[in-house]
């Protein structure tokens, strides 16, 4: 018992601790970005930690309706699929919008310099639009995929989701930063 | 009619999303109160999407794991001896000294690689031994006595013990990870 648990626990904890230490990298790297757009670190554990839970519920959703067979196991958009689509693109941009503004928040409560409430908004919002419409994508291929091959897409796609999610969503954040800096906010 | 619809996937996330993410953003209001030290000890910043991870992770399997033993009678909810709760609880602190090692080599690894301010492994390894073990403790406490109490009164465990650890699980895993590496004379 006491073996199984620390086998287990710890091969699950390698796996995602060696991507977070790439997606950790990849912040490390945009250290200008973070030091030209002041309040944009304060919006990187929100984000990380929007994009699980809205990538977890998607793929929760996935799997119960591939289960349920309300989703066809194929590569298609049926009106079901479509609706997950668009309440997790609607819900992330709502999200987005509210990290944001949250992070210029934080700002001015503890008295941080801010970028400013539009470009900490229009980061935010950028990032996780990026993000999203990757991340929608590869979860809804690899959840229809897992399905074929007989996999349950409830246990192999939460783990998945959740880091994968870190690792894509730090370059986006980058990648957001890049161009409002090139447009000069 | 379709059995999903968009507006209440909206309408059913929005609520807990937007608890998690106002929770997160004053993990990321004290990492920022420190940007200035941060941004000089790269490494750090490597390590914080892994510190966070480790806490969700170690709260996952906890409150996972309190939850079944309380379901299936092993634990009573009382603050007492249990063999049950004592191998876990030293499974999930051998857990956190093994990642902590593990997440020592790698962040000084890629950090090396990527030409970073060096920092001694050794000193890298204070600040994740510190911040691991801390935060093993934190998680093991909150999550025995959330479901503890959430049992009592009649509620599933399994529903209440992960998001509240999960959500500060963020924050904590930031201000230990802050606390170790001040305690290590890095920021």
């Amino acid at each position: 018992m006491f073996k199984k648990t620390l086998l287990q626990g710890l091969t699950a904890q390698l796996v995602s601790l060696t991507i977070d230490v790439f997606a950790g990298l990849g912040l490390a790297f945009m250290r200008g970005s973070l030091e030209e757009l002041p309040g944009m670190l304060i919006m990187v554990p929100a984000f990380l930690e929007m994009r699980g839970n809205i990538g977890g519920t998607l793929a929760s959703r996935l799997g119960s309706g591939l289960h349920m067979g309300i989703i066809e196991p194929k590569l298609k958009m049926s009106k079901e699929l479509s609706q997950n689509v668009m309440g997790s693109f609607a819900l992330n941009v709502l999200e987005s919008a509210v990290v944001g503004l949250l992070a210029h928040f934080m700002c001015v409560i503890f008295g941080f310099k801010s970028a400013g409430l539009l470009t900490l908004f229009l980061l935010a919002l950028i990032a996780g639009v990026m993000s999203n419409v990757i991340l929608m994508v590869i979860t809804i291929v690899f959840a229809i995929k897992a399905y074929q091959k007989g996999l349950d897409p409830d246990i192999v796609m939460g783990p998945y989701v959740t880091t994968l999610g870190d690792l894509v969503s730090i370059p986006c954040l980058f990648l957001a930063s890049l161009v409002l800096l090139s447009v000069g906010l | 009619m379709t059995f999903y619809k968009a507006k209440t996937i909206v309408k059913q996330g929005a609520l807990s999303t937007t608890i998690s993410v106002i929770v997160s953003s004053f993990a990321g209001a004290m990492l920022n109160a420190k940007l200035e030290a941060l941004l000089a000890v790269p490494v750090l910043i490597v390590l914080v999407p892994g510190i966070s991870t480790m806490a969700g992770n170690l709260g996952c399997m906890i409150g996972s794991k309190v939850a079944t033993a309380l379901h299936l009678g092993l634990v009573r909810p009382k603050l007492e001896r249990n063999p049950y709760l004592g191998r876990n609880a030293a499974a999930i602190l051998l857990i956190a000294v093994a990642s902590s090692f593990y997440l020592t080599f790698l962040a000084s690894a890629v950090s090396y690689m990527a030409g970073f301010a060096n920092i001694a492994p050794l000193k890298v390894l204070e600040v994740t031994l510190l911040s691991g073990i801390s935060l093993a403790l934190v998680t093991l406490v909150v999550g025995i006595v959330v479901a503890f109490i959430t049992y009592k009164y009649g509620w599933d465990p399994d529903n209440t013990t992960i998001p509240v650890i999960t959500s500060i699980g963020d924050v904590t895993g930031v201000l230990l990870l802050l606390l170790a590496a001040s305690l290590a004379g890095l920021i």
